[in-house]
This record gives structure tokens, C-alpha cells and sequence, in this order.
């Protein structure tokens, strides 16, 4: 009896193991994250100020709006994706094959390209307005406002809403749906009683996953939203790319990550109450 | 117990993808009794309970209720619940609440529902255990849930599937008789589907063989056990040697190479047809004293018996007795008349009850997963 | 119930598709318009496959995602392990917690806080290079890592611990044991995590636009691309990507359902060898492009074949020249015109790596910003004496060059570069307002600025996206002087551009093509030169061009000239210097001259009896334009106008 029943329990390999990601997560992930905070903190000479966090006080229109949009976006996705997963569920395990490929299909092109092909459909002159001019109707403004930029947001987005929810509908217990219905509920109460609660665990992933992007969004408001529909990730663009003002950049990230990390905090209590991990796809 | 029928099923036939599971079944069950579907897997037991639950409907062939034909009422409209196989505890709710559900989907009033679960929980000894979590219980008490669950509403029938297959031995003998028990305490006519035949005999009433779609037999533990209809039954419900022989007359019949006396009639003049003889029936004697003669080819101690096999004519009969033998030792083979029962010749003859390639793994559980 | 869901389902993957099957119909379109469809062709796919730059591209996205991929695998196995067995439950967490981090970060904070880190460190070192490849391959291990070790630490926590046990029970070392026992059990796992990483790594945008320096990869390339009316090239690359993928997952399925029976490993593992066959075979693809390349840099070599004014042979061959410029502002081998980045490097055999920006200020924020740099730069006028005067030029060794003579007497030491040795004239023009006559009533053209104002155009005007030049179209229209340094004429223009905003459609800069042209915005405020390339475009289009028109506004404009410098930190200096003489080279400049339809400062092009555009009223107007240059202003006043622009941007 010698060493290897120790090296289990107490051997030095466990810090060797640890310690490369320890270092790459402290060197990447945390420093920036500290730096963020220190940007935020200096002026253009390195001194301590708080002008930039009260710098926010101006963007206050920018930021309620960026949550407003995206909350929207989110319930959109959520009220279009529960449906859609709930209806293909019912079609049978060929369909549930096919959705899972169909719906991660368009996940594997850039989303700066199918924006720009989204714009290329709805401008003024898009190819769905030709379409109507061809028929002999208006044309619709379908780009440059605050509806075009959620549609944006919800066509990006949708996909992480589907994936989630799909997840965990397509592998609910079918047993668990006849158990329901064999002790009275009629379809409308079974998917409320049995087959909600037990997808809350994919709902709430997926609002994760299309709140974020979407709140943090630059490319698709600035393209599809004209004038009035600037949004934070506009601003924190802007700020580098532009203003060269890296502070202001870092306070408006900052406030950003601290509303997420709130609201990630809400969302997490929220779903302690259910079974199930988080299911990031 | 009364002698209606509550549920009546008339010439069910399934199919799935172009394969028959039920073959024009007809079946009547009795209010209050505890009847049990016994076969193999895929013989169609569990089909027939999903048709009765109302989760599958027949390609053709009528079921009713209490005389009302049920064909198109959902299973949240029928008065039937089911103890699912992996009993299909809703996870995200409480123990109160499994057993609750059925009366929080009729919105039933709130006193009524603390009582009725809490009477339910003392049904299956559960008391105590409301507020747990039912991920967190173990395999009996799970089972103790769901039979509270799908009580609570008082149905004319719970159907039960197998719902003691996921339980070890020890356990499975305590919820038999705590099921047993339960059925009488409530009256409630119980369908219990299993492939395990101590099963079936140890706690129906009546018990239905299915084989292939079809019904094999129908009747209580002890006619199913004495008087196999066919081949099939006789090898499904304990041990047998099932032997070819010729009916010369009533109460005469000629196999393994003599003449017996027997008590069955009613078979034509030289039919030829199965003979059932269970192991524990058969009486060793000295080879002068016994009828037949046979060489022994396994001897095996069972503890409280001795299993041989014995090669008779060319065949290998099983034979249960108290006294010690020796492999390659001869011996001579004596029947009563009550112990030689006669069958028809069937689809299944010659299939069984030869014991040439016997083993003892033979009785292992099958897996269980039916369409 | 059951048709209604169909038609739901049905609803949602027509809208899912729909700007899909846009991008597949109109890769093969034959003309470059993404909204008209003038006929079937391929010429998009073959232009693909000649197009050595986006091969290189497409290279680079490759060689990035899969060493990031396998480099997080690696590492992130490993931190699962460690994870595994860690014993100090609080430690456990932190590291979970820390893991979770930039899953739940939005990408652009996970993208400026590694941008931070990296300029900070280029402070610190005092280098202003250091965003490139590493940078950009440190960040993907970085946002892949997690989804490696969330994919490994379940497979690790399935697996049966006494297994392990007994393998050392049985004589293995730990490591053995592991690799031995351990380590197949979690293959899956491993793999599934690689794949995850991989894909997430090519489709990239927001963290590696913040950290890729000059590196460019598909998705920082697409979105230069994007801003300009895309060509169909993408379309085609993208429709390949997508049938790829298809095919792909076509497959997989159809053998996982053939082997339903099977683990989930093995059709793990054939996704994984599909994806690497997928991978060889777009590197033989772009490896057979580059030998490509060579037969194209000789094409280029035999039509510049005695036109050039001096020799280009140098020692510098196989450096690297980086040249930061704006869009659409240099003659790039389309339509058979002189690709002029590719003509140097065949002449020289210096590789240009080429950027482009969309606003003088957009590229003094990346210059400023740190991190990166280049050699050479072609800011405008005010933008040269911001950067003379804050030191980030150096002199230009006019004793190396020998085609400086055949600039203009008039643009030599302008205003902007006094002494006239930090810049060198490119091309200029004047500021004007686009406007398409079948939408504008002529009724309403009076040649002012106040059509940019007009409320019957409400959702049809587009203004520009800098501070600068969307000021100056208010102040012109105001009266105001455009180099004032005065807050309240700043406040005035504000307030005017605000009244603006509720009109215009959107503010754009390279986008001004795809509306313009596109009939998608009747007004906008531009570059006379680039309205001439609109004509240009529509004319190869489909024939019509005329539906645009044109006028310098009577109250006033800007008039500008962008011109070529060398940057303080340039890294290839002697090429810097080759590059703008061979800008210079008359034939070069004239080639360049066509394709940008800019004011030409070289007499070399203005002498030229081929030169197309000389005497075009809008380039080279004969009657005198009451144009003003922008002068660099105060950095206060800079800093006090940007901030006014940043309210009106963003509405608030």
C-alpha cells in the first residue's frame, strides 16, 4: 500500500491543473473587468473623477430606451417562440429533428450580413416596397423607425429563444403530459399546470439570451433605426470609435453590466424554484 | 363485488405501421375486481391499457364505460386514472401538490383539497411527507405518490403499468400487498398490466394472458394455473412439460410411449393433443413401481427440493421432488390422473415445455418498453 | 388547430429565411445591385475565387478559430479537471462565478474590456502595435473557454469516480489513469465543446472589431463591407457557407438517424471529422487561390510594363506596408480598373494591408486610441494639421521621391501643412447635396442648403454621419462661419441640426451609395466626387444614371483636399515613401483618378488628353464656388462641438 491512494486525495497536480486558467481568467477576465472601472473612474490626465458616471445623467433617454426596446424584443420572441416550439413538438420526432436543424441553420450566417440583406427588403425603395408598388399599393415605411429596430432585434434573436425552450420541451416526459391529462386537465390546463412550470428553466434562458444582445446591440439599430433610435451599444461604439472618450465608454459599460448583473441576479432567483440547469444552447 | 362489467372492450384492433399489436380483442371487466394483464413484452397489454386511459384510440372495435361507448372522450374526461410505469411525478411540484393536482385542475375549494390529500397520504403511509421535494423521495415512496395522486379523484378504474418493475425484489413484495390491500380498502376496480407471472397469480382476481395481440386465457390464478388452455399458458404460468400425445377416449390418453388415465374429456376419438405436466406432479418411483422409466441428465438442489431433468423417449421432462438423485442414476415415473392435464393442439404447440436447453436464467425479467 | 399551427410554423420560418433566400437569389444575379435582378449568372462565385484578398480573409478566420478552438479545448479540459477536483467548495464557486462571466457579459463590454487591457498594456510598453493576431487569438480563448469547460465538467461529474480508483488501484500513475480511464468517458464532451468553440470564434464580430488590429478576419471584413453597398461576392461566400452547412447537417442527421441505436459520441465524432474536412478543404481552396494570386501580379506586372516612371525593385520585398485610408477611395481592380495596393505589390513586393474609415474623426479615435498603427494615412486638410500639431506625423524625405513634381503648384504647402513636408495632396472635391429629380419637385430647388430642411421630404433626406460636415451643411444654411470657435454659433447649428432630425431618414456615410442609388432617399448632403461614382455605378448597372442630379449650394460649401502621410510610428517607412510616389506615378494616378471621380491635384492626369473628367463642372468648375476649408480648431472647441453632435445622435 503506498502512494497512489494519497495522490487521489492531496496532490500537488490539483493547483498545476488549476493554476493555467486561474492565471488566464485572472489576466482576461477579471483585470479587464477592474480596468473597466478604472476607466471609468479617471479623467484624460489619470486623475480620480466622477464625471464621467454623472456624464450617464445625459444618456439617460438612450439607456431607458435601449431596455425598453429589448425587453419588447424579448416578449416578442417569447410570445412567437413558445408557440412555435410547442406546435412543432406536437408534429412528431421527424419534426423535432428538422426544427432543431432548421432553426440553428441561420444561426451559422453573420449577423451583419442577414441584417443587411433584412434592409435590402424593407428600405424605402426594398424589395418588398417594389413588391407593393408592383401590386399597385404604397409603399410602407418599413425602415428607419423604432419598429424596424425591434423586428431587427427579434429576427437576430429569435433562434436563442427557440433553442432554449426547444431543449427542454422536446425532452419533457411524454408520460408527464399523459399523467396530466389522465387526472383531468383538458389541453389548455396541461400547458399551464404541467407543461409551463417545467419549461420555465428554457424560458428563462432564453430571455437571457436574446435580452442581452439585443440591449447591447450597435450594429442593428444604428442600421435599421434612421434617426431617433439610438441605443447603449451606439453609444459605447460612438464613444471610442468617435468621441475618443474611452471613459465615458467605460462608465456606460459599466452601468450596463451592473443593470445585467441586477437583473441576471432577479431572473437566477426567479428560477431557483424550478429543476434544471441553465441551458446555454 | 358487483357483477357488472365496467369496461367492455369489443373487437379493438390496432396497428402500428402496418404491424398488428391488437387483433379483434374483446374483453369484460368487472366492477371492483383486480385483474391482470400478464404476457410478454409487445404482446399488446399495455396498448390495450392506453386504449382503455383514452391516450390511444382503436383503428377499429368500440370500448365502453359503465355501458356508454367512450371511443371519443378525451382522458380528462374519462373516470379511469393511471400509475404510470416511471409514475410520472410532476418534478416541479411537492409532494401535496402531485397528489393535489387532480383537484386543483377541477379549482376544487381549498379545505377540501388539505383533506383529501392528507387522507390520501394515510392511505399509502405517507403522512409527513407533504412538503418534500418528489425528486428527493426513493422508488417505493415515489410509487406511494402516484398512487395517491391518481386516487385522489375517485375513479371507477386506476390502471396500473408495470408500476412495480422499477422496484427491488424486497420492495415489490410489500407494495403487492400493499396494493392488494388498497384495492379492497377502496373497491376501485384495478387493471394491472405486468409480465411478471408470481405477480399476476399472487394478487388478481382475474387474470387475462395475452400473446401476439390476442387474448390466451381468461380466469382466476388457480384455473389459469390448473387448467392452461393452450401451450402457451401452460409454459407462461410456472413450469411444465408439455408432451405430444394422442386422446385414444375420454378420461384415456397415450404419450411418452404408454397409456394414462386422466380426468379430461370432451376431445374427438384419436386426437392428438398436448399433454401438461407441472414438475411438482410428477412422483419418482423405482424403476419397476413407475409407469415410465427415464435416465437422469441434471440434478440440481434447490435448497428445498431437488430440479431434475430427465430424459424421457427422447425428451427431457422437469421434475420437482423432495428426495436426493444422482446425474445418469435411472428412475421410473408414476402419474395420477389429476395430475395429466389435456389440451388442444394450438399455434403454440411444440413451441414449449421441452427442457432440453433449459437453463436457469431462463426467468429473468424481460425488458419491459412497449410502444 | 392543427393547419393554424402549420401556417405558425410555417410563418415563422418564412421570416426566418426570407432575408436568406434574398442573399442566395442575389448571388447570382448578374449585376451588382441587390435589388434589382437583371439576370442569372456566376460571376459573383468566380470573383470569389479570384478575390485573393477575401481568400486571405477567409484564411485568417480559419487559422484564428481553430487555434483559438484548440487552444481553449486544451486549456479548458484541463480547468475542468482542476475544477473537478477542486475540494474547496468556496473556491469551486468563485472559479464558477469567474467562468460565468463572459457568458453573461454582453459581448461588447467582454470586447472594450479587453480592448482596454490591450491598449493599457501598449501604454505601459510604450508600443503602439500591439493589437493584431495575438490580441485577437487571446480574446477568442477567451470567450471560448467557458463554453469548453461547461461542456467537459458535466461528462466529468457523470463519470464513475471508482473506475479511476481502480486504475490506480491497479498500477496507474494519475496521469494514466486519467488519459487511460477518465479521458474517454468525456471525449464527447471535448468535442462538443471544440465544435461549440469553433463555431463561435467564426461567427465573431463585436469582440474581434475591438481587439483585431489589422488583422482582419470574415466578420471585421464584412462589416467594412456592409457599410458600402455590399458586393455580391459576400452573398456568394455566404450562400457556399450556408449549403456547406446544410449539407453538413443534412448528413449528420441522416446517420444519426441510421444509427439511432448508437452513443451520441460516435455522431459527435462524425461532426467533428466533417467539420475538419470542411476545414482542409477550404485551405486547399484559398492555397490554390494564393498561387492564383501569382499569375495576377504578373497580369499586373505586363500592363504596367513601361508606363511607370521609375523602378520599384527594392530590398523591401515581403514587408508589410499599412495603409489607413477612406472608403471607396482607392482604385481597386473592379470592373477591370487598376487594382492600385495589388499593382504596388507586384511592382515592389510589399504587401499592403489596406483599412478603411468613414469619417476623419473615426480614424484619428483609432490612432488615439492606441494599440494600433499604420505607415500611411490620407486624412483631410484640418484632420493633417490636427495630427501635424499633436505629433503624430513625422517628415516626408522628398529627396527619395521623383513623381512629387507633377503635383499641382496650387495645393503645394497649403494652409493645412504649412511647410508642406508632412502631407502630400491625394484628391479633393467639394461638398454638395445629392438629389434624385423624379422624387424632388423642381419646383423646390432653389440651390440652397434649406432642401436639406424641407418637411415635404420628412424620411427622404439623409445628412452625414460626422460632426464636421453635418455642421457645416447647418452653418452654411445658417450663415454661420464653419471655423468658428464661438459656442453659441456651435448651440445655433445644434439647434438647427436638431430641428433636422425628425426629418431625415438616417445619417450615413459609405451607405449613401445603397440609398442614392437605390432610389431608397430622395436628398442627401455628399462628396461631388462620389456622386459621380454613383453615376458611374448606375450607369454598369442598367444604363440609368440620370435620375440623380447635383449642385453646390449657392450659400456656400466645404472645399477639401485629402492628402497622403507618413505616421510618426510607421514601421516601413522606406515603403511609406515608395507608396506615394508610385501614388503619384502619372499612369497609377490617372487609373485612380476614373475610379474615384475625385478633383486630381497630379498635372500628370490634368494634362492628360484621356483624363474623362477634366472640365467636369462639379470637379473642376470653371467659375469660381465660394468654398470654405475646414481649419483645425481649438481641442475645446472640438471637444464642445463632438458633444453637441453626441445629444443629437443620441436623441436625448
Amino acid at each position: 500500500m503506498n502512494a497512489p491512494a494519497k495522490t487521489v486525495r492531496r496532490s500537488p497536480g490539483t493547483v498545476l491543473l488549476n493554476a493555467p486558467y486561474m492565471v488566464w481568467a485572472g489576466l482576461f477576465i477579471i483585470i479587464p473587468l477592474f480596468l473597466v472601472l478604472y476607466y471609468a473612474l479617471i479623467d484624460s490626465d489619470g486623475n480620480f473623477t466622477l464625471n464621467n458616471l454623472k456624464e450617464l445623467g445625459n444618456y439617460t433617454d438612450v439607456i431607458f430606451r435601449s431596455f425598453w426596446y429589448s425587453i419588447i424584443a424579448t416578449v416578442i420572441c417569447l410570445v412567437v417562440a413558445y408557440p412555435f416550439v410547442y406546435v412543432v413538438c406536437k408534429f412528431g420526432p421527424t419534426s423535432k429533428k428538422l426544427t432543431n436543424m432548421f432553426v440553428t441553420l441561420p444561426m451559422w450566417i453573420n449577423l451583419l450580413i442577414k441584417t443587411y440583406c433584412l434592409t435590402t427588403l424593407m428600405d424605402n425603395n426594398g424589395l418588398i416596397n417594389q413588391f407593393m408598388a408592383f401590386l399597385g399599393f404604397g409603399r410602407l415605411p418599413l425602415l428607419n423607425n423604432t419598429g424596424a429596430v425591434i423586428f431587427g432585434m427579434v429576427y437576430n434573436y429569435l433562434p436563442y429563444m427557440i433553442l432554449p425552450i426547444f431543449n427542454v420541451m422536446s425532452r419533457m416526459d411524454n408520460s408527464l403530459m399523459e399523467a396530466a391529462e389522465d387526472l383531468g386537465c383538458s389541453p389548455m390546463q396541461r400547458l399551464r399546470r404541467v407543461v409551463l412550470p417545467l419549461s420555465m428553466p428554457g424560458v428563462i434562458s432564453g430571455i437571457i439570451m436574446v435580452f442581452i444582445p439585443s440591449v447591447s446591440t450597435f450594429y442593428i439599430s444604428s442600421k435599421m433605426g434612421g434617426t431617433e433610435n439610438s441605443m447603449i451599444g451606439d453609444l459605447i461604439e460612438r464613444q471610442i470609435r468617435v468621441q475618443n472618450d474611452l471613459s465615458v465608454a467605460a462608465a456606460i459599460s459599466l452601468l450596463l453590466m451592473v443593470v445585467i448583473l441586477v437583473s441576471m441576479f432577479v431572473l437566477n432567483r426567479f428560477s431557483d424554484d424550478n429543476e434544471g440547469g441553465s441551458m446555454l444552447v | 363485488m358487483k357483477n357488472e362489467n365496467i369496461i367492455e372492450l369489443k373487437d379493438i384492433t390496432v396497428s402500428f405501421d402496418g404491424e398488428v399489436i391488437l387483433d379483434r380483442l374483446n374483453l369484460s371487466i368487472q366492477d371492483g375486481a383486480f385483474v391482470t394483464f400478464l404476457g410478454r413484452s409487445g404482446c399488446g397489454k399495455t396498448t390495450t391499457l392506453r386504449i382503455i386511459a383514452g391516450f390511444l384510440q382503436p383503428d377499429e372495435g368500440d370500448v365502453f364505460f359503465d355501458g356508454q361507448r367512450i371511443n371519443d372522450v378525451p382522458p380528462y374526461r374519462r373516470n379511469v386514472n393511471t400509475i404510470f410505469q416511471r409514475y410520472a411525478l410532476f418534478p416541479h411540484l411537492n409532494v401535496f401538490e402531485n397528489v393535489a393536482f387532480g383537484l386543483r385542475v377541477k379549482n376544487a375549494p381549498k379545505e377540501e383539497v388539505t383533506e383529501k390529500v392528507k387522507e390520501m397520504l394515510k392511505l399509502v403511509n405517507l403522512e409527513g411527507y407533504e412538503k418534500r421535494k418528489v425528486t428527493n423521495l426513493s422508488g417505493g415512496q415515489q410509487q406511494r405518490v402516484a398512487i395517491a395522486r391518481a386516487l385522489i379523484n375517485r375513479p371507477s378504474v386506476l390502471l396500473l403499468d408495470e408500476p412495480l418493475s422499477a422496484l427491488d425484489a424486497k420492495l415489490r413484495k410489500d407494495m403487492q400487498v400493499e396494493l392488494r390491500r388498497i384495492q379492497r380498502e377502496t373497491g376501485i376496480t384495478f387493471i394491472f398490466v405486468t409480465h411478471d407471472q408470481e405477480e399476476a397469480l399472487s394478487m388478481s382476481d382475474v387474470i387475462v394472458v395475452m400473446n401476439d395481440g390476442k387474448i390466451q386465457q381468461i380466469g382466476s390464478p388457480v384455473d389459469i394455473y390448473n387448467e392452461p388452455k393452450n401451450a402457451f399458458v401452460a409454459d407462461f404460468i410456472g413450469e411444465s412439460n408439455i408432451i405430444d400425445g394422442i386422446m385414444n377416449r375420454d378420461d384415456t390418453v397415450t404419450f411418452a410411449g404408454h397409456t394414462f388415465t386422466c380426468v379430461d374429456e370432451g376431445f374427438a376419438h384419436n386426437e392428438p393433443v398436448d399433454v401438461v405436466i407441472r414438475p411438482e406432479d410428477v412422483d419418482v418411483v423405482p424403476v419397476g413401481d413407475g409407469m415410465i422409466t427415464g435416465k437422469i441428465t441434471q440434478a440440481i438442489f434447490k435448497g428445498d427440493y431437488y430440479e431434475l431433468i430427465v430424459e424421457v423417449k427422447g425428451f427431457k421432462w422437469m421434475v420437482q421432488t423432495t428426495d436426493a438423485y444422482e446425474e445418469g442414476q435411472v428412475i421410473g415415473i408414476a402419474l395420477d390422473p389429476d395430475s395429466i392435464h389435456v389440451m388442444h393442439k394450438s399455434e403454440y404447440s411444440g413451441l414449449y415445455g421441452d427442457y432440453s436447453t433449459f437453463s436457469d436464467e431462463m426467468d429473468a425479467p424481460a425488458e419491459e418498453e412497449e410502444a | 388547430m392543427k393547419t393554424l399551427g402549420k401556417i405558425f410554423v410555417g410563418l415563422v420560418y418564412a421570416v426566418l429565411y426570407a432575408p436568406l433566400a434574398v442573399m442566395v437569389l442575389f448571388s447570382f444575379n448578374s449585376s451588382d445591385s441587390t435589388t434589382i435582378f437583371t439576370g442569372f449568372s456566376l460571376r459573383w462565385y468566380e470573383n470569389l475565387f479570384s478575390d485573393f484578398s477575401l481568400m486571405e480573409v477567409l484564411g485568417n478566420t480559419l487559422m484564428i478559430s481553430v487555434t483559438a478552438a484548440s487552444i481553449a479545448t486544451v486549456l479548458g479540459v484541463i480547468a475542468a479537471y482542476g475544477i473537478y477536483r477542486m475540494k474547496s467548495k468556496a473556491l469551486k464557486n468563485a472559479v464558477n462565478t469567474v467562468t460565468n462571466i463572459p457568458l453573461t457579459n454582453p459581448d461588447i463590454i467582454t470586447g472594450v474590456s479587453l480592448m482596454l487591457l490591450f491598449t493599457f498594456v501598449a501604454m505601459w510598453l510604450g508600443r503602439s502595435d500591439i493589437l493584431g493576431f495575438w490580441t485577437l487569438l487571446m480574446a477568442h480563448i477567451t470567450f471560448n473557454l467557458p463554453y469548453v469547460i461547461l461542456n467537459v465538467l458535466p461528462k466529468l461529474y457523470q463519470s464513475d469516480r471508482s473506475q479511476y480508483e481502480a486504475a490506480l488501484d491497479l498500477g496507474c500513475t494519475p496521469f494514466k489513469a486519467f488519459r487511460k480511464v477518465t479521458f474517454p468517458g468525456i471525449v464527447p464532451g471535448i468535442l462538443s465543446g471544440f465544435i461549440m468553440a469553433f463555431t463561435l470564434s467564426l461567427d465573431d464580430f463585436i469582440i474581434s472589431y475591438y481587439t483585431n488590429g489589422h488583422f482582419s478576419i470574415l466578420a471585421t471584413n464584412l462589416y467594412t463591407a456592409v457599410k458600402k453597398p455590399i458586393r455580391p461576392t459576400y452573398y456568394a461566400l455566404y450562400t457556399l457557407i450556408f449549403l456547406a452547412i446544410l449539407v453538413l447537417m443534412l448528413t449528420v442527421n441522416l446517420m444519426q438517424i441510421r444509427s439511432e441505436k448508437k452513443q451520441a459520441g460516435s455522431s459527435k465524432l462524425v461532426k467533428t471529422v466533417a467539420l475538419l474536412v470542411a476545414v482542409v478543404m477550404v485551405v486547399s481552396v484559398v492555397f490554390f487561390a494564393g498561387g492564383g494570386k501569382q499569375n495576377t501580379l504578373q497580369d499586373i506586372r505586363d500592363r504596367l510594363e513601361g508606363k511607370l516612371e521609375r523602378e520599384y525593385t527594392t530590398d523591401l520585398a515581403g514587408t508589410t506596408l499599412y495603409v489607413y485610408n477612406w472608403g471607396e477611395y482607392i482604385s481597386d481592380g473592379e470592373d477591370g480598373s487598376l487594382d492600385v495596393n495589388l499593382a504596388f505589390e507586384a511592382v515592389t513586393g510589399i504587401k499592403v494591408v489596406y483599412d478603411t474609415f468613414d469619417s476623419n474623426e473615426a480614424m484619428y479615435s483609432k490612432l488615439a486610441g492606441g494599440g494600433v498603427t499604420y505607415d500611411v494615412l490620407i486624412p483631410s486638410d484640418y484632420m493633417v494639421s490636427r495630427l501635424l500639431q499633436e505629433g503624430y506625423l513625422q517628415t516626408i524625405d522628398f529627396s527619395k521621391l521623383q513623381n512629387y513634381h507633377y503635383i499641382d503648384s496650387r495645393y503645394l504647402c497649403p494652409e493645412y501643412d504649412p511647410t508642406g513636408a508632412y502631407s502630400i495632396p491625394y484628391a479633393g472635391g467639394y461638398l454638395g447635396v445629392i438629389y434624385n429629380n423624379t422624387m424632388v419637385d423642381p419646383a423646390d430647388l432653389d440651390g440652397t442648403w434649406s432642401l436639406m430642411w424641407n418637411e415635404k421630404y420628412k424620411g427622404q433626406i439623409l445628412n452625414m454621419d460626422n460632426a464636421r460636415d453635418a455642421f457645416a451643411t447647418a452653418m452654411f444654411a445658417q450663415g454661420i462661419d464653419i471655423n468658428t470657435t464661438d459656442p453659441a454659433d456651435w448651440d445655433k447649428a445644434a439647434d438647427y441640426l436638431m430641428k433636422q432630425v425628425p426629418l431625415l431618414q438616417t445619417w450615413v456615410m459609405d451607405q449613401i451609395f445603397a440609398k442614392m442609388e437605390g432610389e431608397n432617399a430622395a436628398i442627401a448632403a455628399y462628396y461631388a466626387g462620389d456622386y459621380m461614382t454613383m453615376v458611374d455605378n448606375m450607369e454598369e448597372a442598367g444604363g440609368i444614371g440620370d435620375h440623380l442630379s447635383f449642385y453646390l449650394p449657392t450659400e456656400g460649401t466645404n472645399i477639401f483636399m485629402d492628402a497622403a502621410c507618413i505616421t510618426k510610428d510607421a514601421q516601413n517607412y522606406e515603403a511609406a515613401l515608395l507608396y506615394l510616389d508610385f501614388l503619384m506615378e502619372p499612369y497609377v494616378a490617372l487609373q485612380n483618378a476614373e475610379y474615384i471621380c475625385y478633383t486630381c491635384p497630379n498635372t500628370a492626369v490634368t494634362t492628360n488628353e484621356e483624363y474623362s473628367l477634366m472640365g467636369n463642372e462639379f470637379l473642376y468648375p470653371e467659375t469660381d464656388v465660394k468654398a470654405t476649408y475646414y481649419t483645425n480648431l481649438d481641442p475645446a472647441v472640438i471637444a464642445y462641438y463632438e458633444k453637441l453632435w453626441d445629444r443629437i445622435k443620441s436623441g436625448s
